[in-house]
Parts: structure tokens; C-alpha cells; sequence
């Protein structure tokens, strides 16, 4: 049993979605409130929402990219995630690792219109960074191929919230991919279960 | 064969280390990349093809590529168990290293450098605060005994390590013992060492 720890519309929402897509045993627990009043049930350093408790060990992870991880690795039969070993395993990591560390800094910067501080820091422009995603996305539909996997939960549920931005390049390759994601059937279940705030 | 990408004292530095603590056979394929202080040259068009972004370090591994300093020493750690540089899936500390992985990586590389820019100075980042991300340091490598997930040095040491080596060199981390102590404790593995022979040409 996987215990979610969840507050509605906000990066956890999306684990809902990639635990509807394993069809893992699992049940949501929505924190109180947010970071500013911490939740003492919430077992995030910060106090900050995703993370989830594996019942059968006690183990807690935090971090999107290491929960996708986890979970896919924990459930290879819905084959979400290549395993160790198997083909398509570099990619996978590479493009979870780049979320946390690329990407989500790329959108901070570029929607605090904020310079990204190079050559120092370890992310690119959104731009350059949109360049490669859209790169890998006009070859293949899904960001490993022609398979669906946890990283295009990630990618795609962020880029269906902020595709309407008219900072966002406009791109027929991501309005499809975002259709494909968006119309996957989990994602209609994941939404009934959302909860209000 | 295993393939680093590797500029020397970089980023990529941490993972010739990674690759002495795994014991593998692999080779090193200089790159240029530009430094933090502008010095260097950029790298040829060409290379694009091996990182997006023309940056270090990224890995061949039989023809397996994978980039990221956190997805390259997960990849390795896991694709070579018997280094023991990660807990397997299942075992129940498995939780706890993946999310330091992906802490290193986000938070941990994103909330110093936007400090270092000045960007935190007046107005939130949207990645965390310096301070809750420190306290959270401390206490992670406080608990260390004597490595972060207890007797077993993981991959997760290595890149916590080499951050904190990096941070305290440039006065954005300060010297408290409980860093230091555990950066030399570290930095004085055998596979440490030869890492930074190797690195230094």
C-alpha cells in the first residue's frame, strides 16, 4: 500500500494520476495546509507536497522525480519505467533527473523573468531546454518512444498547465503531445479523486 | 565499455570518482565547456548530439547514453550492483536514497545558485529557501554514521560530497565541523584520491 500526501491542484495532483496508471494499491492523504502552517502528518522535509509512504517498509520519498522512480520500479509489470537493464533505462533517468534539475528551474526563471545565472548554474534558458524536449517529441510521440511512461506524466501534465502561457513557445508537437497525455483514461479517474482545498 | 564525457574540474569530476568507487573499466573523453568564471572554449556542434546542451558529464555506456550527474550515478549504481553504491529496489532505505538523489539534483544544485545570483535577495525563487535547505543539510549529514545511509557509501555520498567540497570553496556553505568532518572523511576514500589524479591530468 502506497499512502499518498496530497493537496489539491498542485504537484501531487499528478501522482494520483501516475498511481491510477500502475493500478498500485494506494490511498490519499491530503495535508491540512501548505508550507505555511506545516502539517505535522506530512512527512516532507519541508513540509511541501508530493510524497508518499511505502506501508510495507515505512520508507517516505519526496521529490517528483525519485517518487516516479520508485513507484515504476516498484510496479515494472504496469511498465511505466524501463528497469535496470532494460533498454531505455539512461533515457529514462536522464529525462527525470532533467526535470528536476532543467526544467522546473528553466520555467521558474523564465516566469520570474529572472536571467538564468550562466554559466554556473546548472539549467538552461526555457527555450533551449523546450528546444531539446521538442527535439525528442517530433521523432517519437512519447519522450522514451512510442511508449507512455511516468516521465510523460511528468512532462506532460506541466506543460498541459502551462500551455495556454504566452511565455510558452507554441508548438504543434506539444499541443499533441498534451492531447495524448491529458486524454489517457487515468487521468479522468485521477481528477474524480482530486479532492477540494 | 563505459564512456565519460568529462571536463576536467567540473561537474564531471564527481563522476570520475563515481566510476573509481564502481571499479569499472572506462575511458575518459576530454570536453570543452565554458567554467562558472567564463574561462574555456565551447564544445564543437557536433557534440550536441551526445548532451543537449553541449554541457559535462554525460555517459556512453554501450551505446546506453545517459546525462544528469544524479541520473548518471543512479544509472551506474544500479546497472553494476556489486559496488554496492545503492540500495537494491525493495530494500528499505531504497526510499530515502532516490529522494536525495532527486534533492541533489533540484533544490540542492537550483536554491545555491540562485543565492550566488543574488536572485533570493528580495523576492522568492520558487525552488525553496536557503536557509530550509541548509537546516535540511545539516541535519541529513549530521545523522551521517559514518555515510548518509548509514554503513554503506552510496552514490548519494559521492555527489553530497562533492557539493559540499564545492559550496565550502566558494563561502557559499560555511566551514561547520559537521561538513567538514564529513567531506574529509569522504574525500579520503581510496577512489577519492585516484579521482582527483586522474582529474588533475
Amino acid at each position: 500500500m502506497i499512502t499518498l500526501f496530497h493537496y489539491p491542484q498542485t504537484r501531487s495532483s499528478r501522482f494520483i494520476f501516475l498511481l491510477e496508471e500502475l493500478g498500485a494499491p494506494y490511498q490519499i492523504h491530503q495535508i491540512t495546509k501548505l508550507v505555511e502552517t506545516r502539517d505535522p502528518s506530512n512527512p516532507q522535509p519541508h513540509g511541501k507536497v508530493p510524497a508518499i509512504r511505502d506501508e510495507e517498509t515505512g520508507d517516505v520519498v519526496y521529490e517528483s522525480p525519485a517518487i516516479a522512480l520508485y513507484l515504476t520500479d516498484k510496479f515494472p509489470k504496469a511498465g511505466l519505467g524501463p528497469t535496470v537493464g532494460q533498454q531505455g533505462r539512461g533515457a529514462y533517468l536522464s529525462w527525470l533527473v532533467y526535470y528536476g534539475s532543467v526544467m522546473e528551474p528553466a520555467f521558474m526563471s523564465k516566469f520570474s523573468n529572472t536571467p538564468v545565472p550562466r554559466p554556473q548554474a546548472g539549467w538552461v534558458e526555457m527555450e533551449e531546454a523546450m528546444a531539446h524536449v521538442i527535439g525528442q517529441l517530433s521523432k517519437t510521440p512519447y519522450l522514451l518512444g512510442e511508449a507512455f511512461s511516468a516521465a510523460d506524466v511528468l512532462y506532460g501534465t506541466t506543460f498541459a498547465m502551462f500551455g495556454k502561457s504566452p511565455m510558452m513557445p507554441k508548438s504543434e508537437v506539444i499541443d499533441l503531445y498534451v492531447k495524448h497525455v491529458t486524454e489517457r483514461p487515468a487521468l479522468a479517474r485521477a481528477q474524480a479523486k482530486e479532492g477540494t482545498r | 565499455m563505459i564512456t565519460l564525457y568529462h571536463a576536467p574540474r567540473s561537474r564531471s569530476s564527481m563522476i570520475v570518482w563515481m566510476l573509481e568507487e564502481l571499479a569499472q573499466p572506462y575511458k575518459i573523453e576530454i570536453t570543452p565547456i565554458i567554467y562558472g568564471d567564463g574561462s574555456g572554449t565551447h564544445a564543437p556542434e557536433s557534440y550536441r548530439t551526445v548532451h543537449p546542451h553541449k554541457k559535462v558529464p554525460a555517459l556512453d555506456h554501450d551505446g546506453v547514453k545517459v546525462f544528469e550527474c544524479a541520473g548518471i550515478a543512479a544509472y551506474l549504481a544500479d546497472r553494476f550492483p556489486d559496488a554496492k553504491l545503492a540500495p537494491p529496489i525493495g530494500d528499505p532505505k531504497r526510499g530515502l536514497y532516490a529522494s536525495l538523489l532527486a534533492y541533489w539534483a533540484g533544490p540542492l544544485n537550483a536554491i545555491p545558485t540562485a543565492h550566488m545570483s543574488g536572485w533570493d535577495k528580495d523576492r522568492p525563487t520558487g525552488f525553496g529557501r536557503f536557509d530550509e535547505m541548509e537546516a535540511f543539510l545539516e541535519k541529513t549529514i549530521a545523522a551521517a554514521d559514518p555515510w548518509i545511509l548509514g554503513k554503506q557509501f552510496t552514490a548519494v555520498d559521492v555527489l553530497c560530497a562533492a557539493a559540499l567540497n564545492f559550496y565550502m570553496m566558494f563561502d557559499i556553505l560555511p566551514k561547520k565541523p559537521v561538513y567538514t568532518g564529513y567531506a574529509e572523511r569522504a574525500n579520503d576514500r581510496p577512489a577519492a584520491k585516484r579521482a582527483r589524479e586522474k582529474d588533475a591530468g
